[in-house]
């Protein structure tokens, strides 16, 4: 909006200049030279005091200028131009630092009308005009924000089912990778274990060689010798049975016989579990 | 930083002692307790405070809006029938779970149907931990989850539940996995379907598995 307001008071300065000129004032070269140094400062000091304190001190600059022509050229409705400045203002502290201004200003101009009613008039208009524009922009901007944080909660639904995907894809994949490093002799069998009962939901992995009766396991079940002894037989009845458990799924890879062990359910490992081979 | 305990019980306290003046509060120490129903029989509800527990994240308000309504359907829509809720908040450090083991063991685990806690429910992806149930209770859930179609399904922590600390009797826990952003998003982000389906899910779940413990 700075640009807005230049213009605003290009437009100001122009019109005092052909003000002046229009009606020969005396006064008519310093009024000038006035005009020309207010504009270039503004254009010149105003970016950089913009983002200080200081700013507060600009608006007291162009009210002062505002006054001051107001007063030696007897032109009331340069007052206008005060309201287009403060139209683009946002934030609640700097209109209440316009109010001020805006007072003297439309104060003097009523005064320096002669207490013209429609002086009062266009006054009104104008400062409605923009404390209308300040809602309304408060507004748009509840809006805006509004409609962000439902946009936001929706991405974060959206996101919980990609996570889910995302989560057995991981473990797909991180299945795989241990299964295939293992049956090509890279990883032993204590990281197969590892990764099989992070990936899993179940309350435990038995890893037996066939052909030493070894065995390596991940639980937080006892797994007695005979539980294990009855993984290499293949029986299915005697593991659950010795290990009081409802489900256990058993799969050869290679000379490894695995048991995969579910106190009471197999919960969601299916697909899991197909993969593995 | 967080809130304190003190200062998430104060919040429930007011806004329980407004909508239902008649509920009777009993504050013990590390934990604050009230009932709504009757019956011998107790199915307990519980609130931790844990630690890092923020009124403003998403995590902590959504906590407290699913044990508020919880309290509100118990006591506006359906009463419990032939057991009593027990409704328990307590500080979720070392003292308010030795708090909370001893209140169980002062009301006895025979009368003790089942605990409930409520953390992590309502914030989406709910999964029902297992850990701390038993089988015929398992059971019961996946038969609801598979009839009712809902898309929900159960899992095995590898971390430490309140099952580990609260023994002998069955603990139903929800977690949001997977969920990378239930710690850091704060209570704008709270929505009221994910609350109002967090406790309808609990409900169905409560009422399959409790139906045929009031035979």
């Amino acid at each position: 909006m700075r640009w807005f307001e230049d213009i605003v008071r290009l437009i100001l300065v122009v019109s005092v200049i052909m003000t002046g000129s229009f009606y020969n004032f005396d006064f008519k070269l310093p009024l000038i030279v006035l005009s020309l140094v207010y504009f270039f400062q503004s254009v010149i000091l105003y970016p950089v005091l913009r983002g200080t304190l200081f700013k507060y001190l600009t608006y007291g600059i162009d009210a002062a200028y505002i006054l001051y022509v107001i007063n030696i050229t007897d032109q009331v409705y340069l007052s206008i131009f005060w309201f287009m400045l403060i139209a683009g203002l946002r934030l609640k502290r700097e209109i209440v630092a316009a109010i001020l201004p805006s007072v003297l200003i439309s104060g003097f101009s009523f005064y320096k009308s002669g207490f013209y009613d429609f002086t009062l008039v266009f006054l009104s208009v104008a400062s409605m005009v923009v404390i209308l524009n300040f809602f309304l922009r408060q507004q748009q901007k509840d809006q805006k924000i509004k409609a962000l944080v439902e946009l936001n909660k929706e991405l974060y639904k959206d996101n919980l089912v990609c996570n889910d995907r995302k989560d057995f894809l991981e473990r797909f994949y991180n299945l795989k990778k241990a299964l295939k490093s293992f049956k090509n002799g890279e990883t032993d069998p204590e990281h197969l274990c590892d990764v099989l009962y992070s990936s899993l939901n179940c309350d435990g992995v038995v890893l037996v060689d066939t052909r030493t009766g070894e065995y390596h396991l991940r639980s937080k079940l006892d797994i007695s010798d005979e539980a294990v002894s009855f993984i290499l037989q293949g029986n299915i009845e005697g593991i659950k049975k010795e290990l009081s458990i409802r489900f256990v799924v058993l799969k050869d890879i290679g000379d490894y016989r695995l048991a995969l062990i579910y106190r009471e359910y197999v919960l969601i490992d299916r697909e899991l579990i197909d993969a593995i081979d | 930083m967080g809130d304190s305990y003190q200062t998430v019980v104060k919040n429930i306290k007011k806004g329980l002692k407004k909508k239902y003046p008649d509920i009777k509060i009993v504050e013990d120490g590390h934990l604050l307790h009230f009932d709504v129903g009757f019956g011998e029989k107790l199915a307990v509800f519980v609130l931790p405070v844990w630690q890092g527990f923020s009124l403003g994240s998403l995590s902590g308000l959504t906590s407290v809006e699913v044990f508020l309504e919880t309290v509100r359907r118990f006591v506006e829509v359906k009463p419990p029938k032939g057991y009593r809720a027990r409704f328990i908040v307590f500080d979720g450090r070392e003292e308010g779970l030795q708090a909370v083991n001893d209140h169980i063991t002062s009301i006895g685990h025979s009368r003790v149907l089942i605990l409930i806690n409520l953390r992590e429910l309502g914030l989406g992806n709910e999964k029902i931990v297992i850990n701390g149930l038993s089988g015929r209770f398992i059971y019961r859930i996946a038969k609801t989850i598979r009839e009712n179609g809902l898309s929900t399904g159960m899992i095995n922590l590898r971390q430490r539940t309140l099952s580990d600390i609260v023994k002998g009797i069955d603990i139903l826990e929800f977690v949001s996995f997977p969920n990378s952003f239930k710690d850091r998003l704060t209570g704008e982000m709270f929505d009221t379907r994910r609350r109002d389906f967090g406790v309808t899910l609990l409900t169905l779940i409560l009422n399959s598995v409790l139906k045929h413990e009031m035979v």
